[in-house]
């Protein structure tokens, strides 16, 4: 049977190891077996929908267990799953609805303070036509004809044969979904991630983790973010089990961990520092964890340490991205004498530094060979001509991280080249947030800078100037932007400026409204 | 005990948030009514530090969803750091 499928490949393991959990999200676990039946059932309802390949499927749910069946559910059927953060608000709906074409979605009823529900009830007319809209998570007794109940959605189906006959089988051009990212254009983006080339990518991570069948790994990051999806995918493929938290309880976590016995973590740095402050760490057994897996942040030395010496754990920090998959690791197994910000390429991977003309240099900008690099940026052709290119028929991308080589051949990056801020594991794109902010009828002109925080690396900071010259509180601003960007991208300050100056820090311009520069 | 004020400390939390001070209960969420996410709640949990001088486990803070849960953390568990 052809390695090349994820739906195959787990199905393999189905056959090998039927009663073997594949997912477990809260208290609900599914073996390989039962997801295996459970997708093709809602793979059966999505073709009676209308369901087919590359038709674009929005998923808008928490870290379930229903979101891992309804992704690859519609993976069976060559269509385009479409995962978006369940804490996106209108604007970035409607953006990612009109632009992707998404004609199914299935969503929750509400995320946290994020009320999904009530978000789908005011999209635009239109989008809501394109689309036909399940509610996947929540009851509603309450609901507008254009919502439909899960158990609705399940009523058509298609008989088994005609099921089977619709797998889609995978080629170089297939596409596996559209991955939503922060756009700099104040848009989020949107990658067409290559189903061939991730597929290779998760399985080349898988084997140079070496994970087994037997093991099973706790993630930190959510589902609905590539990096937490993309991680776990390793340890699938390898037939081993995966546990996601609904959101990160660190009491939880640590219970966990002792009593199913997990052998990988998953873990931000900020996440890592919270679970070490808790005041019964020592308490709990964690003799069965073999390997940290760190993504997503800046790794401090004296936490690498805690896990290497007083844990005995073996500690992996990679560097990676929506657009890349992993791309850069520092392993401890191997690079231990150096700092875990000092990155070495996989055995798989090829890096360049590259000056503003191309040419290759000790301090540039990265660019990246995977085999996932995306197809394109989804309908945005200048994007991906700036960044996607083709040599050598291989796809390269140019990351916007600026490195130095160093003389051992390792790459230590320096910072971004463009205006994004890292705040925990996200990634905000500035000029988001002051497209978002300059829609309130009192901002005049706004400019968004990072701030560096001592526990999760960078906070948002606004810088307003009001129309009226009158001040605006933060409360103002969360309450104005609630419902219309994720919650993560809400300036975490605002500073309430006369007349924002041309330079803040490295801010050369200013925002004005009316495209007034 | 720590014998920490709750008008004050109301005070404070509104002025980190932007908000009135008479808008700010023990009953109000962080989360729903804030419109403060978790990185946002280790934020004003380093501010009240420098304020109040008391440090609580990042684990504790991690799991809190109300004003009043943070008062009570603070007041009961808070061990006073050098300022």
């Amino acid at each position: 049977m052809a390695d090349k499928e994820f739906y195959q490949v787990i199905e393999r393991h189905a056959v090998e190891h039927p009663d073997q959990v594949l997912i477990t999200i809260d208290q609900q676990s599914i073996t390989y077996k039962e997801f295996i039946t459970n997708t093709k059932r809602i793979a059966s309802s999505m073709y009676a929908w209308g369901v087919r390949k590359d038709t674009k499927v929005g998923i808008v749910l928490y870290n379930s267990v229903r979101w891992y069946e309804l992704f690859f559910s519609a993976v069976y059927l060559g269509a385009q799953p479409v995962p978006i953060d369940p804490q996106s608000g209108i604007l970035e709906l409607e953006h990612l609805f009109s632009y992707t074409g998404i004609s199914y979605c299935f969503f929750a009823k509400e995320y946290r303070s994020n009320q999904i529900l009530e978000i789908v009830r005011k999209l635009n007319p239109e989008i809501r036509e394109q689309s036909m809209f399940i509610l996947a998570a929540g009851e509603e007794e309450e609901r507008p004809s254009y919502i439909y109940s899960f158990e609705q959605f399940l009523e058509k189906k298609i008989i088994k044969e005609l099921l089977e006959q619709q797998y889609a089988v995978v080629d170089e051009k297939r596409v596996m979904s559209l991955a939503c990212t922060s756009g700099s254009t104040g848009n989020p983006k949107i990658l067409t991630v290559p189903y061939m080339g991730f597929f290779e990518a998760i399985k080349d991570m898988g084997d140079y983790l070496e994970f087994q069948p037997d093991d099973t790994m706790m993630i930190g990051m959510p589902l609905y973010h590539q990096g937490g999806f993309g991680m776990g995918l390793q340890m699938v493929v390898k037939g081993g089990s995966v546990i996601y938290q609904p959101q990160f309880d660190p009491t939880m976590f640590l219970k966990t961990v002792e009593e199913r016995k997990v052998t990988v973590i998953q873990l931000t740095a900020t996440l890592a520092k919270i679970l070490l402050s808790h005041p019964e760490f020592d308490h709990y057994d964690l003799s069965s964890v073999r390997i940290c897996y760190f993504a997503g942040e800046v790794l401090p030395a004296d936490i690498a340490k805690v896990f290497v010496e007083t844990l005995h754990i073996r500690v992996v920090n990679i560097i990676g991205s929506s657009e890349t998959a992993t791309m850069v690791v520092w392993d401890s197994e191997y690079d231990y004498e150096v700092d875990p910000s000092d990155f070495r390429e996989l055995p798989f991977t090829k890096a360049a530094l590259v000056d503003e003309t191309g040419k290759e240099s000790e301090i540039g900008e990265l660019k990246i060979y995977t085999s996932a690099i995306i197809f394109n940026y989804f309908g945005n052709e200048q994007a991906t001509k700036d960044t996607v290119l083709i040599e050598d028929g291989r796809r390269y991308f140019l990351t916007g991280d600026m490195a130095k080589r160093l003389p051992d051949g390792r790459l230590r990056f320096l910072g971004r080249s463009k205006r994004i801020i890292k705040r925990g594991a996200n990634l905000v794109h500035a000029e988001e947030v002051e497209s978002a902010l300059l829609l309130h009828p009192r901002v005049q002109a706004v400019a968004i800078i990072p701030k560096k925080h001592e526990v999760f690396g960078e906070q948002i900071v606004a810088y307003v100037q009001t129309a009226d010259g009158e001040t605006i509180t933060r409360g103002e601003v969360a309450r104005y932007l609630k419902g219309k960007i994720s919650a993560y991208k809400i300036p975490d300050k605002v500073l309430v400026s006369e007349e924002i100056p041309h330079d803040i820090g490295k801010v050369q311009f200013k925002y004005m409204k009316g495209g007034k520069r | 005990m720590n014998n920490l004020e709750w008008s004050t400390f109301a005070k404070n939390i509104a002025e980190y948030v932007g908000e009135e001070q008479d808008s700010i209960t023990k009953e109000t969420d962080l989360y729903t009514d804030l419109l403060i996410d978790s990185l946002g709640l280790f934020s004003m949990g380093i501010y009240l530090n420098d304020i109040y001088h008391l440090e609580v486990p990042l684990s504790s803070v991690a799991v809190i969803s109300k004003v009043g849960q943070l008062f009570d953390l603070l007041n009961e568990e808070g061990v006073l750091v050098n300022a």
